[in-house]
C-alpha cells in the first residue's frame, strides 16, 4: 500500500511512543488525546508496522501479583515515518501536535 | 462487536490499564476529580471497540481475497462454469423481465406533465364501465374546476379513418378531434406551427388540423412549409395549421388532430356521451381534491338536469395508471415467477459451493491452524460466492439482451412502450445489485456451515466423511426448491389451462377462411345516398365474384375490433324508470344484408336484412339474443319493436334475433347489442368479410383488385385474416402463460438437477456403506431403493410446502384466469404427479450408480 500521511492524532502518539511512552493510558496523559482516539491509533500503527506491541510476561505479572501490561513500542519505520513528518511540518511552516517537534530536513 | 479473534486481548488491555490506574503509583490519593477521569476514560474502549471492528474488514485484506477468490475459480472451470450457467439463467431471466418492467411501469412517461396529468372518465354506478363525458358537460365540469385545475382538456373517444390524397395515391390516415388546449395540458409545444384556436374548435370555424411528426416526414419531407399547405382529408379541403412534436407518443398512433366543433349537432346533448377529458392537476393538488372538486359539479349536474344526469359523475384516474393498470398483474406475476426461479438457482448454486467447501475443509482447516480467524474465513468464502455472482451476472447480461428481444418478439401488442424496452443502465444496474445479493445469499450458507465445523477437528478427518450439519442443509434447500418450483408448476399450469380455455372460447362467428377489409366512403367523395349505396353494392359485388370467394358481407365494426358506439333502448311501451342507467344500454352495429351469413352468425329467429329494408322502408332492427331475452324475456321478439336514442326517436321493427357474438373479448360475454340496416342507415365506414372456399383464405390480390376497380379512390390498406383478431383477443394471456411455463421448466429443471446432484454426492459418500451392505448380501434393488427413499423423502417435504405456497400463489392469481378456478383439480394433480416423476427421474442415475458399486474395489479403496 501506498504510505499515507499521518494523521495529526496518530503522529501525536507515534511521537508519544517515540519518547518512550509504552502503554495506553501513559500515552493518554502525554498526549492529551482522548483514549477512544488513542487506542485506535495503536491500532493503526500496529497495522502500519510503524509500532509494534507485545504483551509482558505472564508468568512475571503474576508472581507480582497484578496484570499483566501491553506495551507498545516504535519501529525502525515509525522512527522514519516521524521524522519525515515532521520535515513535513517544518517545509510547510507548520506547528506540529502537542509535542512534536517540526525538524529540518 | 469485537470479532472473537480480538477479543481477549481487547479486554486484558483495558483490564490491565484501569487496574494500574487503581493500584498503580498514585494510588494513595483517592480523589473524585480522578475517579471521573477514570470513568471517562474507559469510555475511550467503545470506539476503540468499533475500530478493532472496522479494522478486521479493511480493504487491502478484501483485495487479497478477491485475488484469491479469483484463483481459486479459475482452478476449477468445470464448477465455475456450472455455477456461472445457473446463475446467469436465473440472474439473466430477471433483469429481462426487469428491464420490461422498468420501461412499462417504473420510467417516467415521455409527456412532459405526466405527474400531473389525471384522466376522466364518466361513470353512471360505481363498478359500473367507464364511459366518457358529454360535450356539455365537459364545458361544465372545466368551469367548475378551475381551482383543482391548471388546464381542463379533452379528446374525441372516437378515432376516425380519414383518407387523403397523397402524389395521386389515397392513403389511410387515423385522426381524433381534441380541444385547443390539448397540446398544452400535456405540456408540449408544436414542433412546428401552432395549436388550435378556441375559435378554430367552435362550430363553423375554419377548417385546420394539425398533423404528426411522423406524417409530417412522410407527405412534406419536414419542410417547415407544411404550416398553411391543404390537404384534401375525405375530399375536403383543410389547412394544416401546426405540426405535433416528434417526441409525443401520447395519444398513440395518430396521424390528424381535429378540432373539436363545440356548438355543432351532437355538442348540445348531455346524453351523448363522446368526449375523454384529461385534467393537468394545479401544483400541490392531490387527486383527491381534484375528484372533490368533480364530484361538486357532478352534485349540480344531476341536480340541474335530472332527465340526463341522474347518477352521472366523473372518476378520476392519474395517467400513469392508465397507462399501467391492463398490464400491472401480468407483469408483477412475471417478476414474482422469475424471481422464484433466481431463489432456485441460489439453492443449486449454494448446494454446489457447500459440496465444495466439504472437499475444502481440509484446506481450510490448515489455514484456520495457521492462525487465519474464522471471520476471515467467513469473509473469504463469502467473497467468492460474491466472484462467482459477478461472473453469473455478466452471463446475466448477455441473456438478458437476448431475453428482451424474445421478449419484444412475444409482445402481446398491448404492452404500452414495448419499444423503450432495454438494457440500459437502470437495467445494470438493477443486475449487478441482484449479483451481489444473489453472492451474498448463497454465500452464506457455506460460511454458516465453517461456523459449525469444528475446524480444528476437521484437520484430523479432512477429506472424508461429511458433516451431519452440511446433509441437513443441503436436504433444506433441495426441499426449498422443489416447493418454489412447485409453486411455479401450479401458476404455470392454471395460466396454460386458463388460455387454452379462452382459446376454445367459441367467438360466436366463423374464425376460419375469411378476412376483413375496411372501406371508408366520406360523404365529402359520396353526397348521394344513392351513388353511395351504388359504390357499396358493387364493392360487395366485384368482391364475391372473385374466384375462390363463398360469401361477402359487411358491418360497421366487426366483433373483437371495439366498440361503434351504444344508446339506450327499451320495449315500446315499456320504458324503464331511469332511461339513462347505464344497463339499458345496447350496443350498435350497422350490417348489410349478407352480414350474418359471411360471419357465419346463425339467426335466432326471423330473418337477416334484406335489399328492401332501405331508406324507404320502415325502420327495422335485428336484435342479439341477449337483448332479446332482456327486452321479451319469453316472449318471440320478431315483429315486435323497440324505442332507440338514435337520431330520432322512431320506434324500430324487430324483423330478426341474431345469436350472440362476443364483442370486446373473449373472456367478456356478450353484451346487448342491435343491429341497424347499412343500406337504410347509409353506413359510410365498412369492413367488408371475405369468406374463402372450404375455410381457405380468398386470394388476397384479387380482392384488393376488384376493390380498385369499384372505386378507384378507396385505399385498400388492410386486409387482415379474422383469426388475427382472435390471436390478438388472447396475446395477452398466450404471453402470460408462455412465459410461466418457460419459467417453470426452468425452475423443475434446476430443481431436478438439484436433487440430482445432492443425490450423487451423497451417493459417493455412501459407497464404502453401500459397498457393505451389498458384500453383506443386499439386493442391488434394494439398495437404489434407499437412495430413490432419499430423494423422495426431500421431495415430499417440497412437495407439501410447496402446496401450501401454490395455495397463495394460485389465489393471487385469480384475476387472471378465465374458465378455471384457482383449486384446478386437473392441474394440481397432473402438476403433483410430473414433480414426483421428475424427482424418480432424477434420482434414477445415481439409484443405478449406487446399484452398480461393487463391494469388492470399494472395500478395497480405503483400507
Amino acid at each position: 500500500m501506498s504510505p499515507r500521511p499521518l494523521g495529526h492524532a496518530t503522529l501525536a502518539v507515534l511521537n508519544a511512543l517515540a519518547d518512550g511512552h509504552r502503554y495506553g493510558f501513559d500515552i493518554i496523559d502525554r498526549t492529551g488525546l482522548p483514549s477512544g482516539t488513542v487506542y485506535p491509533a495503536l491500532g493503526a500503527l500496529s497495522r502500519r508496522e510503524l509500532a509494534t506491541s507485545a504483551w509482558e510476561d505472564e508468568a512475571k505479572a503474576r508472581a507480582e501479583g497484578r496484570p499483566r501490561r501491553r506495551y507498545y513500542e516504535i519501529t525502525r519505520e515509525g522512527r522514519a515515518a516521524l521524522k519525515a513528518a515532521r520535515v513535513r511540518l517544518n517545509r510547510l511552516g507548520l506547528s506540529g501536535p502537542r509535542g512534536v517537534r517540526p525538524e529540518e530536513a | 462487536m469485537v470479532p472473537r479473534s480480538q477479543r481477549d486481548a481487547w479486554r486484558e488491555e483495558w483490564e490491565a490499564e484501569v487496574w494500574y490506574e487503581v493500584h498503580g503509583a498514585a494510588a494513595g490519593e483517592v480523589s473524585p476529580v480522578r475517579g471521573v477521569k477514570l470513568v471517562l476514560r474507559c469510555l475511550g474502549a467503545f470506539p476503540h471497540a468499533a475500530w478493532v471492528h472496522a479494522d478486521a474488514w479493511r480493504v487491502d485484506g478484501v483485495w487479497q481475497d478477491l485475488r484469491f477468490g479469483a484463483r481459486t475459480l479459475a482452478r476449477r472451470p468445470g464448477f465455475t462454469i456450472v455455477a456461472a450457467l445457473t446463475l446467469g439463467l436465473g440472474i439473466g431471466g430477471n433483469t429481462a423481465v426487469f428491464s420490461v418492467v422498468n420501461a412499462v411501469l417504473l420510467r417516467p412517461l415521455p409527456i412532459a406533465n405526466a405527474d400531473r396529468l389525471v384522466y376522466t372518465w364518466g361513470r353512471n354506478f360505481p363498478g359500473g364501465p367507464a364511459a366518457s363525458v358529454s360535450p356539455p358537460d365537459y364545458l361544465d365540469y372545466r368551469a367548475g374546476t378551475v381551482g383543482v385545475f391548471e388546464e381542463f382538456a379533452a379528446q374525441s373517444s372516437w378515432t376516425a379513418a380519414i383518407v387523403v390524397e397523397a402524389n395521386g395515391n389515397p392513403e389511410e390516415l387515423r385522426g381524433r378531434a381534441f380541444t385547443a388546449n390539448f397540446l398544452a395540458t400535456l405540456g408540449h409545444e408544436p414542433a412546428v406551427g401552432r395549436s388550435f384556436t378556441p375559435a378554430e374548435t367552435t362550430v363553423g370555424g375554419p377548417a385546420v388540423v394539425m398533423i404528426s411528426h411522423g406524417l409530417w416526414g412522410r407527405m412534406f419531407g419536414f419542410d417547415p412549409g407544411a404550416v398553411g399547405a391543404t390537404l384534401r382529408l375525405d375530399g375536403e379541403a383543410v389547412t394544416v395549421v401546426g405540426v405535433l412534436p416528434g417526441d409525443l407518443t401520447y395519444p398513440a398512433s395518430l396521424d390528424i388532430w381535429f378540432p373539436l366543433e363545440f356548438g355543432g349537432p351532437g355538442y348540445e346533448s348531455r346524453a351523448a356521451h363522446f368526449l375523454r377529458p384529461i385534467g393537468l392537476l394545479r401544483r400541490g393538488v392531490t387527486v383527491e381534491q381534484a375528484q372533490s372538486a368533480l364530484d361538486a359539479v357532478s352534485a349540480r349536474l344531476e341536480a340541474a338536469y335530472p332527465d340526463t344526469n341522474d347518477g352521472w359523475y366523473a372518476v378520476v384516474q392519474p395517467l400513469r395508471e392508465l397507462f399501467t393498470a391492463s398490464v400491472r398483474p401480468a407483469l408483477i406475476v412475471l417478476l414474482a415467477a422469475v424471481g422464484l426461479v433466481l431463489l432456485i438457482a441460489c439453492g443449486n448454486v449454494a448446494n454446489l459451493l457447500l459440496a465444495r467447501a466439504a472437499a475444502r475443509r481440509g484446506e481450510i482447516a490448515v489455514r484456520a491452524a495457521l492462525g487465519a480467524t474464522r471471520l476471515r474465513l467467513a469473509r473469504q468464502v463469502a467473497t467468492e460466492s460474491v466472484l462467482l455472482a459477478a461472473v453469473g451476472g455478466a452471463a446475466g447480461v448477455a441473456l438478458a439482451w437476448a431475453g428482451v428481444e424474445a421478449l419484444r418478439v412475444l409482445d402481446p401488442g398491448n404492452l404500452p412502450r414495448i419499444d423503450e424496452v432495454g438494457v440500459d443502465a437502470t437495467t445494470l444496474a438493477f443486475c449487478a445489485v441482484l449479483s451481489l445479493g444473489v453472492g451474498l445469499l448463497f454465500g452464506m450458507a457455506p460460511a454458516l456451515g465453517l461456523r459449525r465445523d469444528n475446524l480444528e477437528d476437521a484437520l484430523g478427518t479432512a477429506g472424508r466423511g461429511q458433516s451431519g450439519g452440511r446433509s441437513r442443509l443441503v436436504n433444506v434447500l433441495v426441499a426449498g426448491e422443489v416447493a418454489l418450483s412447485f409453486v411455479l408448476l401450479i401458476g404455470a399450469g392454471l395460466l396454460f389451462r386458463s388460455f387454452l380455455e379462452l382459446r376454445s372460447v367459441d367467438p360466436g362467428f366463423d374464425v376460419e377462411g375469411a378476412v376483413a377489409i375496411p372501406v371508408s366512403l366520406p360523404e365529402r367523395t359520396w353526397p348521394n345516398l344513392d351513388a353511395l349505396e351504388a359504390v357499396r353494392d358493387e364493392i360487395a359485388e366485384r368482391l364475391a365474384a372473385v374466384p375462390g370467394v363463398t360469401a361477402v358481407g359487411a358491418a360497421s365494426i366487426l366483433p373483437l375490433s371495439g366498440s361503434q358506439g351504444d344508446t339506450y333502448v327499451y320495449a315500446e311501451g315499456r320504458p324503464p324508470a331511469r332511461i339513462q342507467d347505464i344497463d339499458n344500454t345496447a350496443q350498435i352495429r350497422l350490417v348489410d344484408e349478407t352480414y350474418f351469413d359471411a360471419m357465419g352468425v346463425p339467426m335466432a329467429a326471423g330473418r337477416s336484412f334484406a335489399v328492401h329494408d332501405d331508406r324507404s322502408a320502415p325502420h327495422r332492427v335485428i336484435l342479439n339474443e341477449s337483448l332479446a331475452n332482456d327486452l321479451f324475456p319469453g316472449e318471440d321478439a320478431v315483429g315486435k319493436r323497440i324505442v332507440a336514442w338514435l337520431d330520432d326517436e322512431t320506434p324500430l321493427e324487430i324483423v330478426g334475433v341474431a345469436s350472440d357474438v362476443r364483442q370486446f373479448s373473449l373472456g367478456f360475454p356478450a353484451q346487448r347489442e342491435f343491429y341497424l340496416s347499412a343500406r337504410q342507415r347509409g353506413a359510410r365506414s365498412l369492413s367488408f368479410v371475405v369468406r374463402g372456399r372450404d375455410g381457405a383464405l380468398p386470394p388476397v390480390a384479387a380482392l384488393r383488385d376488384a376493390i380498385r376497380t369499384a372505386d378507384p379512390g378507396q385505399p385498400v390498406s388492410r386486409v387482415t385474416p379474422l383469426e388475427t383478431y382472435i390471436d390478438g383477443a388472447v396475446a395477452t394471456d398466450r404471453f402470460q402463460a408462455l412465459l410461466l411455463v418457460l419459467f417453470a421448466s426452468l425452475a423443475l429443471a434446476l430443481a431436478a438437477i438439484g436433487i440430482y446432484g445432492v443425490l450423487a454426492h451423497a451417493v459417493g459418500q455412501r459407497r464404502r456403506e453401500i459397498g457393505i451392505r451389498l458384500a453383506m448380501g443386499a439386493e442391488r434393488g434394494s439398495v437404489a431403493g434407499l437412495v430413490i427413499r432419499q430423494g423422495f423423502a426431500v421431495a415430499l417435504v417440497g412437495a407439501a410446502l410447496g402446496l401450501a405456497g401454490a395455495a397463495i400463489a394460485a389465489r393471487a392469481l385469480r384475476s387472471l384466469l378465465y374458465g378455471v378456478g384457482p383449486v384446478d383439480p386437473l392441474t394440481w394433480v397432473g402438476t403433483t404427479v410430473f414433480v414426483l416423476t421428475v424427482v424418480l427421474l432424477s434420482s434414477w442415475l445415481p439409484a443405478r450408480q449406487a446399484a452398480r458399486t461393487d463391494p469388492a474395489t470399494v472395500l478395497r479403496e480405503d483400507s
